[in-house]
């Protein structure tokens, strides 16, 4: 059972990674927006059976299918049509050289890039992105080692080319 | 006499070059040709700017200080405006990513008026700039993963029109050339590529600045300038299947002067400031927090302006 | 189908450079494979390309998102950011708000009220008729003396039979000295019959301004000030073209 109070936190504390996870992997702004929404409504509706503990691995969990709903429901190609801000000191000349990443990215498999990200971004184990995403820790890390192998490769044949 | 003050003024940014760069944590105003190429020279009387910015926001990303400056004056015998600034950053961070780079403008402006009231400004300019950006992931290797060399030419056309109070002014940028150089792992050097367009920048962006004086009569001690600069744009770089790259429309300064007598205070895009100036002197500190989405921080900048006025000659 | 790496054996040298950018090698497998590292410029580059696959962490501003999601509890005062801002300015210039013009005042007497008869006061105490003279209780608008401090009454004499209408004059609290009321001209402490001349102008004719007036004169004045630095601009009188105002910008 979670509290008014526990809601608004996980609202504070959480927002912006959810956002981030799911912009990642949809790259536009108001699909994200309505489907974090979404994630908090649901957070809501059932707050009388989520533990408190575990409030960030279950809306993580729940973003992930919202997010498979919506590539499938929408049959979308994700694409890279956001602005893509330099790190404030780069005026002059910002190489983009993280857009290298983005596009590889945006080449994984869902379920692969939100492994991804999830272990990137958040910093969570095998163990704990199982549990949200429902594999087994070897499949999470299995999962893993094909989303570095295929975002590696991609680099190295971009590097190739250059 | 006016040659006097040519000289002396390229030796002394000679010397602030030697330390100076761009970066877009300066307090709006503090280097007049940031946005626009048109400001060379609109004060009227020789100018120096420079500004010290740090900002210690968090451990990644955004430790970074930059030191600028410019110097501009009016040319009575061409009628225009002429400016240099240059300057330099530096960014470390202990986890993902350090860079440092340089740059530096000449810029001209011819000035023309309409009635002894209103000021119309073109202006062309010329800017140079370099960096180093270095990444790394592994904390406790501490390894260069990655390393891009880069430079990059390129020129903006601005247009001021101002009077005493009052400015609108608009700038495009035109990036002429660039090419970099894309290391991996202990300098191993990457040849570079015929396709600039993956890492490359090309974005044009534009700039609109307005300011407006409030003040009851031009001589009031008491007054209120709020200044402010839109930047829109188009970056055909990261034009994907169907998407013709994207355009974007934000707000990147802002300025809310007040000033009575020698005094100044307010809030800019860094913070709050304060100072005090004089005739020819202006100095002027501006504290405010940062927050990168993870982690808060202190953004500090000290700003400094020198004004040669027309009775020093 | 159950994902596996057996297309990628335990030796393999991507699972073995995947493994040592996770850390999941132990202590020896590190040391082994740093040995190859030292040696090996093919595996060296192969780990460049490995170290590239982590994505970083980016920020967004999902501030207004946030405020859309929370639930309200009791409502109390948070000091909001925009809150804290528009204090901390509306304090700077109530702090530093310019002092008025009209600082600048001198010492002006007027007679009281009508509604006190400072004459007839005087007539009915005055019993000896010789003496007609009378003392009339003057008020005094507070006005900033930056000199000398005047008492908060005194007392004049003057003579009855030069009647002088004493007409409250609402809302002016300073004057130049040209257009000082001939009352005020009277010595402040003074026991001697002292004649005051009327003079030919009233003294209700003192007029102030109204704000809008006030405003609109500002107005020409200014405009009158700017064109006459256009004009000295035409005129060749000035370097050249009109700058902004550095003061301000």
């Amino acid at each position: 059972m979670i509290s008014v109070q526990d809601y608004n936190n996980a609202v504070k504390e959480h927002t912006r990674s959810i956002f981030r996870f799911l912009y990642k992997s949809l790259r536009d702004r108001e699909a994200t927006n309505d489907l974090v929404q979404d994630c908090y409504l649901k957070l809501w509706q059932n707050r009388e059976k989520i533990n408190p503990e575990k409030i960030k691995p279950w809306l993580f969990s729940v973003a992930h299918n919202a997010m498979l709903d919506y590539l499938t429901s929408s049959s979308r190609k994700v694409q890279l049509d956001e602005d893509f801000q330099a790190p404030p000191v780069f005026q002059k000349n910002d190489f983009d050289a993280k857009a290298i990443l983005e596009r590889t990215l945006n080449e994984l498999p869902p379920l692969q890039k939100s492994i991804l990200l999830l272990r990137d971004m958040e910093g969570y184990e095998y163990r704990e992105i199982g549990e949200i995403l429902g594999l087994t820790e070897a499949q999470v890390k299995v999962y893993l080692f094909r989303a570095r192998q295929k975002v590696k490769d991609y680099i190295k044949e971009l590097a190739h080319v250059i | 006499m006016n040659h006097s003050i040519i000289r002396y003024g390229s030796v002394l940014f000679a010397l602030f070059l030697t330390v100076s760069g761009y970066s877009q944590t300066l307090p709006l105003g503090a280097l007049p040709m940031q946005y626009n190429p048109a400001f060379a020279g609109e004060a009227g009387s020789p100018r120096f700017s420079s500004n010290f910015g740090l900002n210690a926001i968090g451990s990644i990303r955004d430790n970074s200080y930059a030191f600028n400056t410019s110097y501009d004056q009016f040319i009575p015998a061409i009628r225009s405006g002429i400016g240099f600034s240059g300057g330099f950053y530096s960014t470390s961070s202990n986890r993902f990513f350090s860079s440092s780079g340089y740059s530096f403008a000449l810029a001209v402006a011819p000035k023309f008026s309409l009635k002894g009231k209103y000021t119309v400004s073109p202006s062309l300019d010329l800017s140079y700039g370099a960096n180093d950006q270095i990444s790394k992931t592994l904390p406790n290797t501490n390894s260069t993963i990655r390393q891009v060399n880069g430079y990059d030419l390129q020129s903006r056309a601005g247009l001021l029109v101002n009077t005493r109070k009052w400015y609108i002014g608009y700038s495009v940028e035109i990036p002429l050339r660039n090419a970099y150089r894309f290391r991996g792992f202990d300098g191993l050097v990457i040849p570079p590529s015929s396709d600039t367009t993956l890492t490359s920048t090309k974005k044009f962006n534009s700039y609109w600045q307005f300011g407006y004086t409030f003040q009851r009569s031009s001589e009031s001690k008491f007054s209120f300038t709020p200044q402010v600069v839109f930047r829109t744009g188009w970056d055909p770089s990261l034009r994907f299947g169907r998407n013709n790259g994207f355009r974007y429309l934000s707000l990147v300064a802002i300025n809310l002067n007040f000033r009575y007598q020698k005094f100044i205070w307010g809030i800019n895009n860094t913070g709050i400031h304060l100072g005090w100036q004089t005739d020819k002197v202006r100095v002027m500190l501006s504290n405010g927090f940062g927050y990168n989405g993870r982690e808060s921080g202190y953004i500090g900048n000290a700003t400094f302006r020198y004004m040669l006025k027309q009775n020093d000659r | 189908m159950k994902p596996t790496t057996s297309d990628a054996d335990e030796n393999s040298p991507d699972l073995l450079l995947f493994r040592y950018v996770e850390g999941d090698l132990d202590a020896a497998q590190v040391q082994e494979l740093e040995a190859r590292l030292a040696s090996d410029a093919a595996l060296r580059d192969e780990l460049a390309f490995w170290k590239e696959s982590f994505a970083e962490p980016e920020a967004y501003d999902t501030a207004h998102l946030e405020k859309s999601l929370l639930v309200p509890v009791e409502p109390r005062w948070t000091g909001s950011y925009f809150g804290t801002w528009i204090f901390i300015l509306t304090l700077t210039v109530t702090l530093f708000r310019p002092v008025p013009v009209a600082m600048e005042t001198r010492p002006v007497l007027i007679p009281a009220p009508v509604s006190t008869p400072a004459v007839a006061d005087v007539v009915t105490e005055a019993r000896n008729p010789e003496e007609a003279i009378t003392r009339s209780r003057m008020t005094r608008i507070t006005l900033p003396f930056r000199e000398k401090r005047l008492p908060e009454t005194i007392e004049v004499e003057r003579n009855v039979n030069e009647s002088i209408i004493p007409a409250p004059i609402p809302g002016i609290k300073s004057r130049p000295p040209e257009v000082l009321s001939p009352v005020a001209q009277l010595p402040l402490t003074g026991i001697k019959v002292q004649k005051v001349k009327p003079k030919p102008k009233p003294i209700a004719v003192a007029r102030t301004l109204s704000r809008r007036q006030g405003r609109a004169i500002m107005r020409m004045k200014e405009k009158a000030r700017q064109q006459r630095k256009a004009d000295q601009f035409l005129k060749g009188n000035v370097p050249y073209v009109v700058p902004l105002n550095s003061e301000n910008f």
